[in-house]
């Protein structure tokens, strides 16, 4: 009897939550729709000058690209080293859990990190390098942990025929373990560019300049995203920009942050599949 | 007789476990080697002792001497790699790698530079060796999980034999297997023989019987008893071992 009244309530409140999330999914289509009827090629593909988001959009595009090239090859043999080679001490699982907590430190406390170490201590300036390694800081704990994850995911049996075949240590790893793991690292990737999607505070003082024109020529110039561009003409210079224009960016930026976070899922679905045999 | 290879005693320990105690034992060359005991008696450790995949094994601890055609593989200016290359492994779950069929035969030669129709040449004729070619010749592109476990633990063999070992090292290659998938894999052992040494561990007395020349009966980390497999088990020596071929224990 006393069962089936625990059931009840935790059913009750399974589907209240999932009726809250569902309303708050719809609430958000609501109130973005007036911005899709402003999503056109024209307001895509021209320029900030004529009320179009070029630049935002290949800002965004140059911050994700750079900061995940520099972060993929470090943080796979980061994870693989830690992993594959590290002994197993106390050390290693320190290092291992300030990776993890890494992850859960505040953007903008890496902003202001590569303000003073990028920006000013290398003299980088506030230029789209310093957002690219700023980024890249941020991504690193993201892109170290899913590669660590699939990297264990590799049955023992696996290395144990490589190396007793007369393979070493570093054939295995290259020959064996990193090809088979390649889709996971692609995940990784994907997750970290999900991570920094949304990001504004990060690159607020090292990346980005409102009053620049134009797309950066070097990577000495600072450079304009979605998220920077919003956050201006919401805050700093509201009324600038029509709403429904407003709206239009926004849902610009929201179907770039769901559609790289889908991506990931569904590779990491493909991923985990693989190794049941 | 030629001792292809021979251990002195080999202690092991798994952290503070002793796991082989004095452990005297001799691979005649180009013989079927089985070692029989109960589970946990420490065979496959041992059998792990002669490659030094031991060392992957977390904690492991090895004393004692393991001579290769009278050369100690523990010494310091020995390379497991080496050794490794020199003494093959099939182990007792198939554990193919993930890739396709022929890669998983090419490699073991791959990393020893063999290429071009070199290397076809000799995938070709390992896979024909472990009786798998008519199997997957019209399908060596495809991933070697597809195959049947049978046909797995055939690849196993065929990409062990591809390279050419001196030795070869079975861990139990039968216990994932039906009955019929068995008997060929024991018939391929036999026929190995003739040109390999081979050390099979296994818990299958009537197995050991049928494809061995040698037995080793190994019991609580300590071998008991190692003779032709012949008298081993017509007239064993030690009171143990004639218990254990009795099944009073197992």
């Amino acid at each position: 009897m006393r069962g089936r009244f625990i059931d009840r309530i935790l059913m009750a409140v399974c589907g209240l939550s999932f009726t809250l999330l569902a309303l708050a999914l719809v609430g958000l289509l609501y109130i973005l729709s007036p911005g899709l009827k402003t999503i056109t090629p024209s307001f895509l593909f021209s320029s900030i000058h004529e009320g179009g988001v070029l630049e935002p959009i290949v800002g965004t595009v140059y911050l994700f690209a750079g900061g995940a090239a520099i972060v993929a090859p470090i943080g796979t043999f980061t994870a693989v080293y830690m992993v594959e080679y590290a002994p197993k001490s106390l050390l290693t699982r320190l290092v291992d859990k300030t990776i993890n907590n890494l992850a859960g430190v505040p953007s903008i406390i890496f902003g202001l990190f590569g303000f003073t170490f990028f920006c000013k201590f290398m003299g980088l300036g506030v230029s789209l390098l310093s957002g690219w390694l700023t980024m890249a800081c941020m991504m690193l704990p993201i892109m170290v942990r899913s590669v660590e994850e699939v990297l264990r995911t590799v049955p023992e049996s696996v290395r144990e025929a490589s190396l007793s075949l007369g393979a070493t240590k570093w054939q295995t790893v290259r020959h064996v373990i990193l090809p088979a793991v390649m889709p996971g690292i692609l995940t990784g990737i994907v997750l970290s560019m999900a991570r920094i999607s949304g990001e504004t505070a990060a690159i607020l003082f090292t990346a980005c300049f409102y009053t620049m024109r134009g797309l950066p020529r070097t990577v000495l110039d600072p450079v304009l995203t979605l998220t920077y561009y919003l956050f201006i003409h919401v805050v700093a210079e509201p009324g600038e920009l029509d709403m429904p224009s407003l709206f239009g960016l926004a849902l610009t930026l929201f179907m770039v942050t769901v559609t790289l976070c889908s991506a990931a899922f569904a590779l990491r679905a493909y991923f985990r599949r693989r190794w049941r045999i | 007789m030629k001792f292809k290879m021979e251990t002195i005693d080999l202690n092991v320990w798994y952290g503070r476990k002793h796991v082989l105690k004095d452990v005297c034992f001799k691979v005649p060359e180009k013989k079927v080697t089985a070692v029989i005991g109960p589970s946990g008696c420490g065979k496959s450790t041992l059998l792990r002792c002669l490659n030094r995949m031991i060392e992957v094994v977390n904690d492991a601890k090895v004393k004692g001497k393991v001579l290769l055609d009278g050369r100690n593989i523990y010494d310091s200016n020995v390379d497991a790699v080496e050794v490794r290359k020199k003494v093959g492994m099939v182990f007792q779950k198939p554990n193919p790698l993930p890739k396709s069929i022929f890669e998983n035969v090419a490699f073991g030669l791959k990393i020893r530079g063999i290429r071009g129709a070199e290397l076809v040449r000799r995938v070709e004729e390992a896979l024909r060796d472990a009786g798998l070619w008519r199997d997957v010749k019209d399908r060596l592109t495809e991933s070697a999980f597809k195959l049947s476990v049978g046909q797995q633990q055939r690849l196993c063999i065929a990409r062990t034999i591809a390279v050419r070992p001196e030795v070869i090292l079975m861990d139990e290659p039968c216990s994932a297997l039906d009955p019929i998938t068995s008997a060929k894999i024991e018939e391929l052992i036999k026929k190995l023989s003739d040109k390999y040494t081979i050390v099979v561990v296994t818990h299958n007395m009537q197995q050991a019987r049928r494809i061995s020349d040698y037995t080793a009966f190994l019991y609580m980390g300590r071998l008991i008893e190692w003779n032709s497999t012949e008298e081993l088990f017509e007239q064993p020596q030690k009171e143990l071992t004639k218990s254990y071929l009795k099944g009073r224990f197992g």
